[in-house]
């Protein structure tokens, strides 16, 4: 038996998926953020046991741990991490303080941003008084202007080390085009505090971190690094203990935002954030691959937010519009998964001021106090509450029976904070709760197709998370769309992502140029400067995959490149045609890709090859696929899902009919073949799917619950 | 003819007709909410389009607009940048509606794509270029979508659209009164190629960001036409009705929630664009029975100079202060309007003679955000609406712009964006300012990075950095300003040209006993050169503008300070300009601010020692900046006892204030003394 061992620490829960021989399983602990250790190893012993072995001898089988992580995000929003110093160029300072200016709207919903009186700009992780300047200069091709005043930098690290830093930043004006500078400063710092002294203190260079345009996000990517890289050293010190511990000695590999994985030791802290989302949708991709289904809209609905990602044609390749870590723009290579305020936390508010308007979410009941149903004080109406309100959760079954649903709060708290506000029964008002949560993550699901080009109709959607499986119904219809698929092990979707992911790095660097002149009408013709920028980011995939001990030469390449039309102020991301070039023809294959990606995009009315064409930046994906097992497949077992069948619950699906009996199926004892219509409910532990009327359930091979929608059916049932 | 009592009157909602009325009350429950929020995302799609495909660094700075309107024109939604053009967009609609709908050469077709940048037609100034596009459904006229950006070159005859030397409106370049460019959803190329031609300095922008409004557009268009296929052309008209109606239903709510009476604020502007010289802009805001009347009477008359406005533009920035502060949790929908009236007089410099020179009137019309900025918190302060108290931002929310061919060889014309976004946000009733906050009209904008601008203009910058000293100081202090330095690199020289104001005289006053903001001179340092001290490894070079223009640096050469209003400046390479911006206003007193907040900005360098101890009389030392509090509370002792040494009975201090005067010099534009009415006849030819 070879195993693979995936793992997602979240905030609350620790996610274990492991895949043994031709066996799955998948589990969850809770997360013990003074050691994650902890956590970790009793979701593993969980999962042997379900496999019927102990930790021990699962981990002795195991051929690979992937693991993913949300502890970046809260390591800052805690503000947790180490006191830093940064040095920059003298006149700029400040770079950071500003933040592009409006630094106080970013990583802030729409609705706040427009309350200017309210704003502030977010607490920053290096103050002004850490932050120095240094006599010196580069223009934009990498010339120097002015040369490093040595003298005076040391004078300025004086100063920093004295206020006590643990780590210094450096990030220089148009370092990523000559680094030199930034180089020198470390080879100074590191010769007046060696490390046998103890001011010796790690120093990150924003030309090795992030070697892009674009000063304001290169500082902060470097700055964010810094900021988590000592912590989650730590943090995976402890967790690497822990395995070995345990027997453990093969790789752990931790998942990248940018959909691949590398060995921890080879992970820039910034990479791993929003990891476990990523995973998910990798894992949709492989799913999908195996499903026959090439576009999917993987969503993933949960306590406080409703995640958002797509599969189109089979790729993953889209990446965030200007991503932003907490309260920070960053520059990076991140695949795009949206995230908006719609969980089962959400609260719903009635508005006098615009009519009795009724608002659902972004505002959230959190997990403290959470939903009035959790009996924990929290007295605002949520959607759980009008899920339970409205039949389709079971009070005793909530999180395995850990929580048990007070039905009774659920409604005070919706008759109080809304059916009393409009006139209507409870029942009533938590329809209309459901409807208009539904419809919001609908548009967005929506929004987010068409603005890619694509129709969404011809999409599937894959459900996940707690929350997921009893929306799906509603949002996929407000979206168009007419098939969902909900797997067994929903609750862990992240988790089992991780383990169809390639090891892959990513490597970035700007470098402008001229594919089409607009002047002269000439197509670029320096083959070797652009092979030269190519040839560097394959050297340092080499040094990277030969460290971690794989083979270089099994590693294949992929080329992107961020192209505009002369003097546009945003970039396009292109997959490249070509790794190298060396004729016209080569040029002409680039630009005809760039006007493809850019019509489907956008508009082909906004073509404009006279304006000339640029190349700003290079992106080289570097990637060793890894072997992806097949996930087992049962025989069907005949249509008839009565032996499945719990019992039934009272459930309200449309407000004129109300609270209707509705059979109740139980997930695990759900057969491949088995089949049924809507209006049904089927329970689990860690979730429950509404199949609403006018959708029908079938379980496919390999127990994906394929739920389909019927327009007629429901037309006729409504 | 261009009909001003047709402009203000398009800038207030339409009477509902009894269809709309009725499709409104249809709506069921739900499906106000759920396709209101559909139609945002219909929007916000279409901003992004624009964005993602436009040049004009305004799409990053946030002065743009993508918006729905009725059938009839009233605004129904917006996703924005900034808020002005989301009321002024009405007029081009209704005006086509007027006068073209019926006539049998133009008419409004299915497929048409209307265009315009005239300001008498509804916009700001002819920089503001608009797209604009009837929706049909079923063959019915259902709705109309507008989509706008702010570009800075329209040929005038100066570079940049904001021409600070023009006399009349034929100094400033292509001013498009509505005018179909396209027909069956395709644009015409014969007037595409026309706009390259007015618009020489910059052919590249214009046609890309023509196309860019016009898909952005297009995009709306075709989703609302899809929700009115999915739902019904009634759905989609109720909704927009009830969109309306709800924004003037919260209006009203406020409004009435608060106390009536007359809040009054003056500001003054120290030029005309061609002269410096002292003119007044007053407000005089009514609270009464859940009506708000803004009365800029009292304000100074029109000019020859370049900074005049048209009452739309003032209404517009009127839209900015009261969207972004008293109504910024409503939709944003020209339901607002219901409970608003304005009264901006004709022939003052807010409301000028239409031959008169416009296109820099949104410094103009930015006199309006601390007018109102103090105003509206005056008559906050009482309500539940103390949060919102603010005074806003300084006035002058512009930028130097630079012309010239670039490194690459391509001639090249634009704001300069950090500048333009680098404004200092006033004190709140309970904290402090923002520093370098934003663009006031369009407070989202992004400052680009040195190495964007770099990159793309022949500009080396010398510092770009918090500007100390520049807020208002008080109890709570304003936000500082930016300090910028360019030298020019890699082209033998540059031309530049500034429509930036309060050099001599600060706009914004401060708040409750809050002190002004500091002004901001325009500096050029001539015959010197930079680039070769910097190879020579000179350690002393400037690091701000106190060092620019002091002389305190090795830079040498020929040091001008002038009024931050600027023709055409040809700089060579290796000279250097400074184009820094304001900070905005104090609240309350300074003698209570917190001393440990005093040398928290002395640490972080935007407050100076002198600072510290003169004005908010905090004795620290020098060294560890540590507070010396006995010290402190016998200064601030000091500095009460002599407030009250100088303190005078209310009428004597009166009877004197009256008696005083400004020198004749600086009045010369100001109409008459005190009043301001019209003083003079002024030609123009």
């Amino acid at each position: 038996m070879s195993a693979s061992i995936e793992i997602d620490i979240g905030g609350t829960f620790t996610d274990c998926y492991v895949r043994a021989g031709a066996r799955e399983t998948w589990c969850k602990a809770r997360t013990t953020p003074f050691d994650l250790s902890q956590g970790m190893t009793r979701a593993i012993g969980d999962a042997a046991a379900r496999l019927g072995c102990s930790a021990e001898e699962l981990l002795a089988e195991t051929a690979i741990i992937r693991y993913s992580t949300t502890l970046a995000m809260n390591k800052l929003i805690e503000r947790k991490g180490p006191r830093l110093g940064l040095i920059t160029t003298e006149g700029f300072e400040d770079t950071v303080l500003v933040g592009r200016a409006s630094q106080w709207s970013d990583g802030i919903p729409f609705k706040e941003q427009r309350n200017i009186a309210g704003a502030d700009k977010p607490e920053p992780l290096i103050p002004r008084t850490l932050t120095v300047g240094v006599k010196e200069r580069v223009d934009y091709r990498g010339e120097i202007l002015r040369p490093l005043d040595e003298s005076h930098l040391l004078a300025q690290l004086d100063r920093l080390v004295d206020a006590g830093v643990r780590g210094i930043v450096v990030s220089l004006l148009w370092s990523f085009m000559n680094p030199s500078h930034e180089q020198r400063i470390r080879e100074l710092i590191e010769h007046e505090y060696n490390e046998t002294y103890l001011g010796s203190v790690p120093v990150f260079l924003s030309s090795e971190v992030s070697p892009r345009k674009f000063e304001y996000t290169r500082t902060m990517m470097t700055i964010l690094n810094a900021y988590l890289h000592q912590s989650m050293y730590e943090e995976l010190i402890g967790i690497g203990q822990g395995l070995r511990r345990g027997g453990y000695r093969k790789p752990l590999m931790m998942v990248h935002n940018t959909g691949g994985m590398a060995s921890v030791f080879r992970s820039a802290a910034v990479h791993t954030y929003n990891g476990g989302p990523v995973a998910g949708l990798i894992g949709s991709a492989a799913l999908g691959r195996s499903y026959g289904h090439t576009n999917v809209v993987v969503t993933d609905m949960g306590g406080t937010s409703f995640d958002i990602a797509m599969v189109v044609e089979g790729s993953t390749r889209f990446y965030q519009f200007a991503p932003t870590i907490d309260r920070w723009t960053i520059d990076a290579t991140i695949l795009d998964t949206r995230s908006i305020g719609s969980g089962g936390g959400s609260i719903a508010s009635v508005d006098p001021l615009l009519g009795n308007r009724l608002d659902v979410g972004p505002e959230s009941a959190g997990s403290i106090p959470g939903p009035a149903a959790y009996d924990q004080g929290g007295r605002s109406p949520t959607v759980t509450d009008a899920d339970l309100v409205l039949g389709y959760l079971s009070p005793e079954r909530f999180h395995g029976g850990q929580l048990r649903l007070n039905v009774r709060r659920a409604e005070r708290a919706i008759r109080d904070g809304v059916a009393g506000r409009l006139g209507m029964e409870v029942p009533e008002a938590a329809l209309l709760i459901k409807r208009i949560i539904d419809a919001k993550m609908g548009a967005e699901i929506y929004k987010q197709t068409v603005l890619k080009g694509y129709d969404p109709r011809d999409f599937v959607i894959f459900a996940a998370g707690g929350a997921g499986p009893v929306h799906c119904c509603g949002y996929a219809e407000a979206a168009g769309m007419g098939t969902v698929v909900i797997f067994p092990f929903s609750s862990t979707f992240c988790a089992y992502g991780s383990s169809t992911m390639d090891v892959m790095h990513v490597y970035e660097r700007s470098r402008r140029l001229s594919l089409l002149t607009a002047v002269s009408r000439r197509w670029f013709d320096r083959y070797e400067a652009f092979n030269d920028v190519v040839a560097g980011l394959k050297a340092l995939a080499h040094r990277d995959f030969a460290g971690e001990g794989f083979d270089p030469d099994r590693v294949s390449y992929a080329l992107e490149l961020d192209m505009k039309f002369g003097g546009q102020l945003n970039v396009k991301r292109v997959a490249s045609p070509v790794l190298s070039v060396g004729s016209q023809a080569d040029m002409e294959a680039i630009y005809a890709a760039f006007e493809r990606e850019f019509s489907e995009a956008y508009s082909p009315l906004g073509l404009h090859p006279e304006a000339g064409v640029e190349i700003e930046a290079f992106i080289l994906k570097a990637t060793l696929p890894q072997p992806v097992a097949e996930r087992p497949r049962i025989e069907r077992d005949g249509s008839d899902a009565e032996a499945a069948r719990s019992g039934e619950r009272l459930a309200l699906f449309d407000a004129e009919a109300g609270l209707v009996p509705t059979p109740v199926y139980e997930m695990g004892s759900l057969r491949p073949g088995h089949r049924f219509d809507g209006p049904a409910l089927i329970d689990s532990d860690d979730t429950t799917v509404v199949v609403s009327p006018g959708w029908s359930c079938a379980i496919d091979e390999r127990s994906g619950m394929v739920l389909a929608h019927d327009p007629e059916a429901s037309r006729v049932q409504r | 003819m261009f009909n001003a009592e047709m402009v203000t009157r398009a800038m207030a909602p339409e009477e509902p007709t009894e269809e709309e009325m009725r499709d409104a009350d249809a709506l069921g429950p739900g499906d106000y909410e759920i396709y209101s929020e559909n139609v945002n995302l219909m929007l916000q799609e279409g901003k992004e389009v624009m964005t993602k495909m436009g040049i004009s660094s305004m799409l990053h700075s946030g002065d743009t607009l993508v918006a729905v309107y009725t059938a009839r024109g009233d605004l129904v939604s917006a996703v924005l940048g900034t808020y002005l053009h989301s009321v002024t967009g009405q007029v081009p609609i209704k005006f086509v509606r007027e006068r073209f709908a019926d006539d049998p050469s133009v008419g409004v077709s299915e497929g048409d794509i209307y265009y315009c940048n005239e300001a008498l037609y509804g916009g700001i100034h002819n920089p503001d270029q608009f797209a604009f596009m009837p929706v049909f459904a079923d063959g019915e006229l259902l709705a109309w979508v507008v989509s706008g950006a702010h570009q800075s070159e329209t040929g005038g005859s100066e570079p940049g659209g904001e021409v600070t030397q023009a006399h009349t409106r034929h100094d400033e370049g292509m001013k498009l009164t509505p005018i179909k460019i396209g027909e069956r959803y395709r644009l015409k190329n014969d007037l595409l190629l026309m706009m390259e031609n007015f618009i020489s300095r910059a052919p590249r922008m214009q046609v890309t960001d023509v196309k860019a409004r016009v898909a952005a557009c297009d995009r709306v268009r075709i989703r609302l036409q899809e929700l009115a296929a999915r739902r019904g052309s009634s759905l989609v008209r109720g909704l927009f009705r009830r969109m309306i109606q709800q924004t003037s239903a919260g209006v009203r709510a406020r409004i009435e929630s608060w106390p009536d009476g007359v809040y009054r604020h003056n500001v003054f502007m120290d030029t005309t664009g061609h002269e410096d010289g002292l003119l007044r802009a007053s407000v005089a805001v009514t609270v009464r029975a859940g009506r708000l009347t803004l009365d800029f009477d009292g304000t100074s008359p029109e000019h020859e100079g370049s900074y005049n406005a048209f009452t739309n533009v003032i209404r517009g920035h009127c839209a900015v202060n009261l969207y972004q502060f008293p109504f910024h949790d409503f939709p944003i929908s020209s339901g607002m309007f219901d409970h608003i009236d304005i009264n901006v007089p004709h022939g003052s410099f807010f409301d000028a003679d239409p031959e008169a020179a416009i296109s820099c009137s949104p410094l103009v019309g930015a006199m309006v955000f601390p007018l109102l900025g103090v105003a509206l918190s005056k008559a906050m302060y009482p309500t539940e609406q103390r949060d919102l108290v603010c005074g806003f931002t300084a006035s002058s929310a512009s930028a130097v712009m630079v012309a010239g061919t670039n490194q690459h060889g391509v001639r090249v014309t634009d704001f300069m964006g950090y500048p333009l976004n680098a404004y200092g946000l006033a004190a709140r009733s309970d904290r402090d300012g923002i520093d370098v906050w934003g663009f006031p009209h369009g407070p989202w904008g992004k400052a680009p990075d040195v190495e964007d601008i770099e990159s793309e203009f022949p500009l080396l910058h010398v510092y770009q950095k918090q500007q100390r000293d520049t807020c208002g100081y008080g109890r709570y202090r304003g936000g500082v300003g930016a300090a910028v330095g360019y030298a020019v690199y890699r082209t033998s020289h540059l031309a530049f040209t500034s429509s930036q104001k309060e050099s001599r005289f600060p706009a914004h006053n401060g708040l409750f006993g809050g002190y002004s903001m500091t002004v901001v001179p325009g500096i050029r340092v001539l015959g010197a050169d930079l680039l070769e001290l910097m190879a020579q490894g000179e350690p002393n070079l400037p690091t701000d503008d106190y060092a620019l223009a002091g002389g305190d640096s090795a830079l040498g050469g020929e040091i001008i300070v002038e009024h931050q209003t600027r023709g055409i400046r040809i700089l060579r390479e290796g000279e250097v300009l400074a184009a820094s911006t304001q900070g905005s206003g104090g609240y309350g007193d300074v003698l209570e601010r917190d001393p440990e907040a005093v040398v928290a900005d002395l640490r972080a360098d935007l407050i100076s020692a002198w600072t510290a101890r003169e004005v908010f009389a905090v004795v620290h030392d020098p060294e560890t900046l540590l507070v010396d509090e006995p010290a402190t509370a016998r200064l601030r002792d000091e500095h009460r006892a002599r407030r009250l040494a100088n303190a005078r009975p209310y009428g004597e201090f009166i009877e004197e204030w009256e008696r005083r005067r400004p020198p004749e010099a600086v009045l010369k534009y100001f109409g008459e003394w005190p009043s301001a009415r019209p003083n003079r006849v002024v030609v123009r030819i």
